[in-house]
């Protein structure tokens, strides 16, 4: 078996009605030594809810009570990340538009090379971590900007605002060393040492701003 | 002359005495008006006398024996003038008296014996009038003014026997032939029988006139009283002198209702004999044994144009024996044929008929021989042979244009789910796909996992077959043209379109609900073309609920069998058929589908009518309409028609 370039912790999910072609699919993705899920309907991926970590969706479009277009509207509506790679039967562009339009990663019809489809999927695997990545950044933005007191979040708006020490001091009505020490605090909070970075961190953490 | 006899008269007179009272010779001049009539003319004389008609009758002269002397004495005597003239008379008289005496003695005893003979020749003759009038007999005698002599030209006679002649005798058995009484039939001139517009008329007199007035049974054709028509058969003999027919005498026989009889007869059969040989088909009609006891001039003219052996085909051969010549000699549709007509023949079955090719040397034919039993007394057959092959022709035309349009309106439903069966194609072809490349991978791994190549090759076997049956139903679809019929489950034939149907249902969201009866007897029909029906009236129902939610759109498709039919209702949850449009929906081109073509149900309604089926539309009361079509059920014949067409 040739080493999966991507995380092998990544689970490939793939939905098809047919059972054949949902079989030759699981087995070549295992043969790429990804791990896999697969699901009958739409319905059933649904119930799966809700998905951590990274992977992506192999989806097919044509399949009875509920379409693969369907479970991309369905699938805006809730957390789930994963890259959705949205497979049709022919390459039929209006469906295609559509389904990028509505957020699919990758469009590939169902007989596309093994090359193709693989691509797919790193890319899919690739865009996940990303968005693992990113989601786990600003969570952690989050818990340092929940652990700001209310006078360092006041005294933090301030300084990435572009207030002095001495300004602020006088806004607030407390000794500029107080100040500094609440500045001091909240660099260390947001693990920050110039004061752009701070600038960048708490616009991403969505650090209140003063009038 | 006249004036010797009145010396003769006069001598009479005198001799019986001369008294004469001139009243008593009045009596007598009427009493000798009587015997001045031809009947009496029996008597002999030997004197001449003019009677009435200034004729010369020798019958005359001796009633004026007897009767004249009084009668010229007292008529002259009251002339007056003419007295000298009687004595002159008288004169004579004396001069010759005594030989005159005696000679009247002579003659009195004659008349005394003559009265004798007369009364028994009177006696004789009133037996034989008597005779003659009961005879049932019919007897006429015919006299003419003038005697026709028999030296004059034929016509000449042929028309004065016209002009001339009448019936002076008849009987009543002859007055009743011509609806008369006998008083009437006597005096009628004999036009009035034979009137000169019937041209019998004339050949019957020619005849007699050729036979000289004797024949024996000479038909004649003549008129009654009322105009009706009279056929008489005749036999005559004239009474003839100096070469001069004076009267015919004959017998007569009517036998206007034999000849009526059989002139409806002849009428009859004539008739009988143009129906038959008006008739384009060849016919022959035969008796118990299979004897060939009539034929029509179509049979006469085919088996001269085709070469037919007289003995073998003409009147009095045995057809039976022909057709088994024909089996002996190997020929199946005689074999079939003879069968066929020895089963009419023994009345096991109604009628019989058989459609058979029979190629000249230049062209393809087609016959067909029907046979139905001749039903008389005696029994029999009539066959009759018909060239059927315009119409023939005409059928496979008809069949092959029907087929044509079959042909394209499956291939018209094909293109219609194109895009499902492409995607029906492409779910194993993806599986196959993804499998050989799977495999491909295992291939190349250090310890390959031969098992599991195994398996994935199973798979890929599988999936191709899976491609392959697709392809077969479409093929199925496109290739066949040509109807076959066979034993054949509705349920089956049901799940075979859905399976070709599959990937549209899917494709159009539509819900089918299966309600089928579990033990649906089979049909006799051509799966493929029954496929083309439910494919159609699926589409059909998909069509009608497109744009309704998906939770609505629901397709029953139903099967049930009663009284020997079994139904196949297809219905939707769409919004019906108009009422009006109920029937109008199998009308040809009629199509309310963009793009449709409108011959869907029409070629639906075709196929299944062409099985014995019928088809129609209904609309649902919760809403939708339902489209059926029943079938009959298969039966022992069907199997036994398609089991004797597998060995033809």
């Amino acid at each position: 078996m040739s080493s999966s370039k991507s995380i092998s912790t990544a689970t490939i999910f793939v939905v098809d009605d047919d059972d054949d072609a949902r079989v030759g699919v699981e087995r070549l993705l295992k043969s790429y030594g990804y791990q896999t899920e697969m699901f009958s309907s739409a319905k059933s991926f649904l119930d799966r809810l809700p998905i951590e970590g990274e992977g992506c969706l192999l989806l097919d479009h044509q399949m009875p009570e509920m379409t693969g277009m369907e479970l991309l509207d369905r699938l805006a509506g809730t957390d789930c990340t994963l890259p959705i790679v949205f497979l049709t039967a022919f390459g039929d562009i209006p469906t295609s538009v559509k389904a990028i339009k509505r957020g699919a990663e990758d469009f590939l019809p169902k007989l596309s090379d093994e090359s193709e489809l693989i691509d797919a999927i790193e890319r899919s695997l690739n865009r996940s971590h990303e968005l693992n990545e990113e989601v786990a950044s600003s969570k952690h933005l989050c818990a340092c900007e929940q652990s700001l007191t209310v006078r360092e979040r006041e005294v933090c708006g301030y300084v990435v605002t572009g207030w002095t020490n001495g300004q602020i001091a006088m806004k607030l009505a407390i000794a500029e060393r107080t100040v500094k020490a609440h500045r001091a605090k909240v660099m260390e909070k947001f693990e920050v040492h110039t004061l752009a970075d701070l600038v960048r961190q708490s616009m991403a953490a969505g650090v209140e701003l003063p009038e | 002359m006249a004036c010797l006899l009145i010396l003769f008269s006069s001598v009479f007179v005198e001799a019986d005495g001369g008294n004469l009272n001139h009243r008593d010779c009045f009596r007598r001049v009427g009493f000798a008006g009587g015997f001045l009539q031809p009947q009496v003319d029996v008597i002999l004389s030997r004197t001449e006398v003019f009677n009435g008609n200034g004729r010369e009758n020798q019958g005359d002269a001796s009633l004026a024996i007897t009767v004249l002397p009084r009668w010229w004495a007292t008529w002259w005597f009251h002339g007056g003038t003419i007295v000298v003239l009687i004595v002159m008379v008288c004169g004579l008289f004396r001069f010759r008296e005594g030989a005159r005496r005696k000679r009247i003695m002579h003659l009195e005893s004659e008349a005394k014996n003559r009265d004798e003979l007369n009364r028994k020749l009177a006696l004789s003759e009133q037996r034989f009038l008597s005779f003659i009038t009961n005879s049932s007999e019919q007897m006429w005698c015919v006299e003419f003014d003038e005697p026709i002599p028999l030296d004059l030209p034929e016509e000449e006679q042929v028309e004065r026997i016209l002009s001339h002649g009448y019936y002076v005798e008849a009987n009543e058995a002859f007055a009743a032939t011509y609806g008369a009484s006998v008083n009437e039939v006597i005096g009628w001139k004999l036009e009035r029988t034979l009137p000169r517009s019937l041209p019998a008329t004339y050949s019957f007199l020619y005849e007699a006139v050729g036979a000289r007035f004797r024949m024996i049974d000479a038909e004649s054709h003549e008129i009654a009283k009322d105009g009706s028509e009279r056929f008489i058969l005749n036999s005559m003999i004239p009474a003839i002198e100096d070469n001069r027919v004076l009267r015919v005498w004959g017998t007569a026989r009517d036998i206007s209702v034999r000849k009526q009889i059989t002139e409806e007869l002849r009428v009859a059969s004539e008739f009988n004999n143009v129906v038959l040989d008006s008739m384009d088909a060849q016919i022959v009609i035969l008796d118990r044994a299979g004897i060939i006891i009539d034929q029509n001039s179509a049979w006469e003219e085919f088996a001269d144009a085709n070469g037919g052996i007289a003995s073998e085909t003409c009147l009095g051969t045995n057809y039976l024996e022909t057709c088994q010549l024909a089996v002996s000699a190997g020929d199946a549709t005689a074999r079939k044929a003879l069968q066929g007509l020895r089963r009419v023949l023994e009345g096991t079955i109604e009628s019989f008929e058989l459609e058979y090719p029979c190629d000249s040397p230049t062209e393809r034919r087609w016959f067909v021989l029907r046979a139905v039993p001749l039903k008389t007394s005696d029994g029999g057959l009539v066959v009759s042979h018909m060239n059927i092959t315009e119409l023939k022709q005409a059928e496979q035309e008809l069949s092959q244009q029907r087929d044509q349009l079959e042909h394209v309106s499956r291939a018209a439903t094909l293109v219609e789910i194109g895009a499902a069966l492409a995607h029906e194609l492409n779910q194993p072809l993806a599986a196959i796909l993804r499998n050989a490349q799977a495999a491909r991978r295992f291939v190349d791994a250090e310890t390959p996992d031969l098992a599991e190549i195994r398996e994935t090759l199973d798979d890929i076997v599988k999936d191709n077959r899976r491609a392959g049956k697709v392809l077969d139903r479409i093929r199925e679809q496109l290739s066949r043209n040509i109807s076959e019929r066979m034993s054949v489950c509705l349920n089956d034939v049901i799940g075979d379109a859905l399976a070709l149907l599959h990937s549209d249902l899917i494709i159009r969201k539509a819900l089918i609900d299966l309600q089928l009866s579990p033990k649906l007897p089979p049909v006799f029909a051509d799966p493929v073309q029954l496929q083309q029906v439910i494919l159609n009236l699926v589409i059909n129902a998909e069509d009608a609920m497109e744009g309704m939610p998906a939770s609505e759109s629901r397709i029953v498709i139903s099967t049930t069998c009663d009284q020997n039919r079994v139904k196949v209702s297809v219905s939707d949850s769409g919004k019906g058929i108009p009422k009006r449009q109920l029937e109008k929906v199998f009308e040809p081109f009629h199509t309310t589908k963009e793009g449709g073509m409108g011959v869907g149900l029409a070629i639906n309604r075709t196929i299944i009518e062409s099985h014995d089926g019928r088809m129609w539309a209904e609309n649902l009361s919760q809403g939708g309409a339902r489209l059926v079509f029943s079938l009959p059920v298969l039966t022992e014949q069907d199997e036994q028609d398609d089991e004797l067409e597998q060995i033809d």
